[in-house]
């Protein structure tokens, strides 16, 4: 290869390594702490977060368009001029000469269109990050504190119920059942995203994040108090919703929570009617005045289905009741026929039907609901149950503090490693022991930039396998410089010192760093988690310092010693006659 | 050049290793491998034994959280005006009562315990960040003294039947470590409440504070050991196929030879000094497989070099110039891999300064074994699988190099 192209390969990767640590380095730099921490809030506290501020914003807005309306629009509105152009073009009017804040305001058709607007940019701005964090090098749970819990299905009430052991499809179709149900339930668990996946075909793994207290993970596994049935008060529900439809700002504070009107009192409270939109956050659709009072709990629920009403083929949700429960529901129904009865999970209203008759264990929810919606109801009446028990085989919890502690001590370490080792080939080899520290930094990056963009966690493991792949890195620096050393007092010169020291090296080095990875591929495959964040890191270490050390290192010495040279190569920092 | 005659000291390296790993049978016969929770099933508990400094809680109207970021308190308080957040670093507030005085200040309820402790020696378990309410939230703070000892835990775990317990760190830190034993009838939840109720009735539920806790049920562990030995079986097969393609079968059993010894000689330091066996210790293990593996290829790599340069001339001399010529690399590599494993082993804590320790000693044996025993063993095999008879074959040539 000409060494034009070899320059423009390594100016390349670097290029690509730069590129893939855009994320990690946007991230940590760029992006403000704050918006960070609201970012990993749960899809619903960002909403939340973008209702409050816009409405906020909107009267602010309405403020300034009544007192000074001819002003032009402040530059922390400006996003909001291309939202009332296309509100513009839907109606067919032309735009205004000049943006002030009347025209902006009057080019939005209604008030809640113009809500909207705003509420969707600080939404998609803070949407923006948590999508980016998920191409961030993210620190392990060992490292930043938080649990890991390994669960396997108990099947034997299932099998009990069949009388027959259950098939490997079946089970690994019901946890992915269970793996809904627990999904469901993390609004309710309150912690930034827990990471819940199938392993194997028998076993789910649940990581945490952050948080670590088991009991709270076993409160969410049971999953108790998060379902409940309650009665609705009509009236006040109407009242509402009409103050609703006039000004969205009257019910939403600044900080995106609800305001309760000061005309419900106090055994009343004020929930939302959501519905999940088609990017599968939930929208609020209406506000319901419930009772406070827990008609019944979820945890009575046993079964729930959705079938078809057989008269008007419209979509039902069934659902069965344990004894215990079916008698309390007889009494609430015998007692409230007529009223309208909501399910409410975790404070949010997710259907209301009317009671028709009184009803002991064996329920149906009828009555204007799509495919869609029927669907979903019945996956959150089932969320107060998992179809598959679930016992806890493996758990680790590190508390936060102590991550900490485990972070600091692992990048001194790292940072004391590499220092010596920086300045040991340095001293040792002289000016190609600097070359080699130039291609071991490009080691490092091309390393965590492969990381990162590979979706892997940091963990302690992958630190260790990082200091490894260093020791590797310099081992093929070292036989490379030993060879050439050889060459010199054969009486080699110039060029001739550094293609030979390289020919040699070769095979040495490809031999050795081959078996190694092998071991460290193996391991990756078959390792346990620890192991395999270690085999990885390992593996992507030693082919990037396969190419740092025999591609990058010998174009460095290639620039410096042309193939005409006569002159020695400086491998030590002593003069020599 | 000094040329060392290190096959001469064959027989007394041979003789050195064997009783090496002999005394680690004995160590094994004796007493057994001191496994950690991965391997033996059981449950495993960080917990620090620390008083309560103040009790904070909140009776306001907004989202108040208390964090503890790098060691610090962060009390936030969201509210229609935004985010308000207060911190409390020891240099400001030195002790528990200044503390105090200000979050009394910042809006929160505090009751002090103890305002004499020091801020600096906050501790903080589980259940951080978290978010405050009317129900008061405990503070712990270690003290200057030494106020409970390890015997006060084992009486405390008396119930619990065989507990084992650790102390941790400094004695004044009153942080311990506690493991006990699953039968195949306990759970995650019972263990953990048994151990926790025990402890909670012995010191108070607000003075135990808990750090860490792990978990392995007896199936995961059965299942982990296999997988182990399937991971290094395979990885060993596939290492015997590879050098033996690249070299010659005389290559790959001394090799392998060399490796066996190098996994026995570290398993017996484990045995000897007792050292704890987890999934990091396989780790260990499996990297010094690859790294005396490159050791020993290195060093091969220079005698098939030899050999096919100089074919008539006695193999043993060609095998101990081949070492020489290689030995100033292979104390280098050592060296330099040493530099960045040792501050691992010296500041780190944990699994991770096992691992290290482990790596430490195998990198030292893996040295030895690749100048010591393979280039040996490689001798005597010779005489049976003889290494210098030739096909005519072109060299191969560096890909890299042809411009």
């Amino acid at each position: 290869m000409k060494k034009t192209g070899r320059i423009m390969l390594v100016l390349l990767v670097l290029v690509v390594s730069v590129m893939l640590l855009y994320p990690s380095i946007k991230w940590h730099f760029l992006i403000p702490e704050e918006t960070k921490e609201l970012a990993a809030g749960t899809n619903m506290e960002i909403r939340e977060y973008a209702r409050g501020q816009a409405s906020k914003d909107v009267r602010i807005l309405l403020s300034m368009a009544k007192t000074n309306g001819e002003d032009a629009v402040p530059a922390e509105y400006k996003y909001l001029i291309s939202d009332a152009k296309a509100e513009l073009k839907k109606v067919g009017k032309s735009n205004p000469e000049k943006w002030t804040c009347y025209s902006l305001l009057s080019a939005f058709k209604t008030e809640s269109s113009f809500f909207e607007a705003i509420e969707a940019k600080y939404r998609e701005e803070l949407m923006e990050v948590k999508e980016l964090s998920n191409y961030v090098l993210q620190l392990g749970l060992d490292l930043r504190g938080g649990m890991s819990v390994l669960l396997e299905a108990d099947t034997t009430r299932i099998e009990q119920e069949l009388g027959r052991a259950v098939t490997e499809a079946e089970l690994t179709a019901l946890l992915n059942e269970d793996i809904e149900i627990l999904n469901a339930r993390i609004d309710q668990f309150g912690v930034s995203e827990p990471d819940i996946r199938l392993q194997g075909t028998s076993q789910i793994l649940i990581e945490l994040p952050g948080e670590a207290d088991p009991e709270r993970v076993n409160s969410f596994l049971r999953g108790k108090g998060s379902l409940a049935f309650q009665l609705v008060d009509s009236t006040l529900t109407d009242r509402v919703n009409s103050d609703y439809q006039k000004n969205h700002s009257l019910i939403f504070a600044d900080d995106g929570t609800m305001i309760t009107p000061s005309y419900i009192p106090a055994d009343r409270t004020l929930a939302g009617y959501y519905i999940e939109d088609e990017y599968g956050l939930e929208v609020l659709n209406s506000l319901v005045v419930l009772k406070s009072e827990i008609a019944l709990d979820g945890a009575h629920l046993k079964a729930a289905a959705v079938s078809q009403d057989p008269e008007t083929r419209s979509p039902v949700v069934n659902f069965r009741l344990d004894s215990e429960g079916g008698e309390i529901f007889y009494k609430v129904t015998s007692a409230n026929k007529g009223q309208g009865l909501a399910v409410v999970m975790d404070g949010k209203v997710k259907s209301v039907a009317k009671i028709n008759e009184a009803i002991r264990d064996s329920v149906q929810l009828s009555g204007g609901f799509t495919d869609e919606e029927a669907q979903s109801l019945a996956v959150t009446l089932k969320t107060a149950s998992l179809p598959v028990e679930l016992v806890v085989v493996s758990q680790q919890a590190i508390g936060a503090t102590l991550g900490d502690d485990a972070v600091k001590v692992a990048l001194l370490a790292i940072v004391v490693g590499c220092a010596l080792v920086f300045i040991f080939m340095a001293a040792y080899y002289g000016p190609a022991g600097l070359v080699s520290d130039v291609s071991l930094l490009m080691n490092f990056l091309m390393m965590i930039s492969l990381l990162s963009a590979l979706n892997f966690t940091l963990t302690l493991s992958s630190i260790a396998g990082i200091v490894l792949t260093l020791g590797m890195a310099i081992d093929a620096n070292v036989i490379i410089y030993e060879r050439m050393k050889e060459e010199e007092k054969k009486g080699a010169l110039g060029y001739q010192i550094v293609r030979e020291g390289y020919k040699g090296a070769f095979w040495s080095i490809m031999d050795s760093n081959v078996t190694t990875i092998i071991a460290a591929l193996v391991l990756s495959f078959f390792g346990s988690s620890t192991v395999k964040g270690f085999a990885n890191t390992l593996a992507i270490g030693i082919a990037c310092s396969l190419f740092t050390s025999l591609f990058v290192s010998h174009l460095i010495f290639d620039l410096f010693i042309p193939a005409d040279s006569f002159n020695r190569v400086k491998l030590s920092w002593r003069k020599r006659k | 050049m000094r040329n060392i005659n290190i096959l001469k000291y064959r027989k007394i390296s041979i003789i050195a290793s064997s009783a090496f790993i002999l005394l680690g049978v004995v160590a094994f016969i004796v007493f057994g491998f001191n496994t950690g929770i991965d391997f033996g099933a059981g449950f495993s508990e960080r917990v620090q034994i620390v008083p309560v400094g103040i009790k904070v809680s909140y009776s306001g109207q907004n989202a108040a959280t208390l964090s503890i970021s790098s060691g610090t308190l962060v009390f936030q308080e969201r509210s229609a005006s935004g985010l308000v957040s207060n911190t409390y670093s020891s240099d400001l507030y030195p002790t528990v009562a200044d503390v105090a005085a200000q979050m009394e200040k910042d809006g929160l309820d505090v009751v002090v315990e103890d305002g004499s402790l020091l801020t600096s020696n906050l501790v903080s378990g589980f259940g951080f960040p978290c978010d405050l309410t009317s129900t008061w939230k405990a503070l712990n703070f270690a003290t200057e003294t030494r106020d409970v000892t390890i015997e006060d835990v084992r009486n405390a775990l008396d119930s619990v039947g065989d507990a084992k317990v650790q102390t941790l760190g400094s004695a004044y830190e009153g942080s311990f470590q506690i493991r006990v034993n699953v039968d195949s009838s306990d759970t995650q939840e019972s263990l953990d409440k048994e151990v926790n109720d025990a402890l909670f009735s012995a010191f108070g539920k607000d003075n135990v504070v808990v750090m860490q806790s792990d978990f392995v049920g007896p199936k995961f562990s059965a299942e982990l050991l296999k997988n182990s030995f399937i991971a290094i079986a395979i990885a060993l097969a596939l290492i015997l196929v590879y050098v033996t393609i690249r070299f010659r079968v005389s290559y790959a059993i001394s090799s392998l030879v060399a490796l066996f010894h190098d996994v026995l000689a570290m398993l017996s330091l484990i045995l000897i000094c007792r050292l704890e066996v987890s999934s990091t210790t396989i780790a260990a293990v499996l990297t010094i497989i690859g790294y005396s593996l490159n050791n020993t290829i290195v060093i091969f790599d220079r005698v098939r070099e030899n050999v096919s340069a100089k074919r008539n001339e006695d193999v043993d001399a060609l095998i101990n110039l081949s070492i020489n010529q290689s030995l100033s690399r292979t104390l280098i590599t050592s060296l330099t891999t040493l530099f960045a494993i040792v501050p691992l082993a010296i500041f780190s804590s944990g699994d991770i300064k096992l691992f290290a320790i482990n790596l430490t000693w195998g990198i030292l044996v893996g040295g030895y074994s690749s100048n010591f025993i393979a280039p040996a063993f490689l001798s005597s095999l010779h005489k049976k699988y003889p290494i210098n008879v030739f096909k005519e074959k072109e060299d191969e040539v560096d890909p890299l190099l042809e411009d």
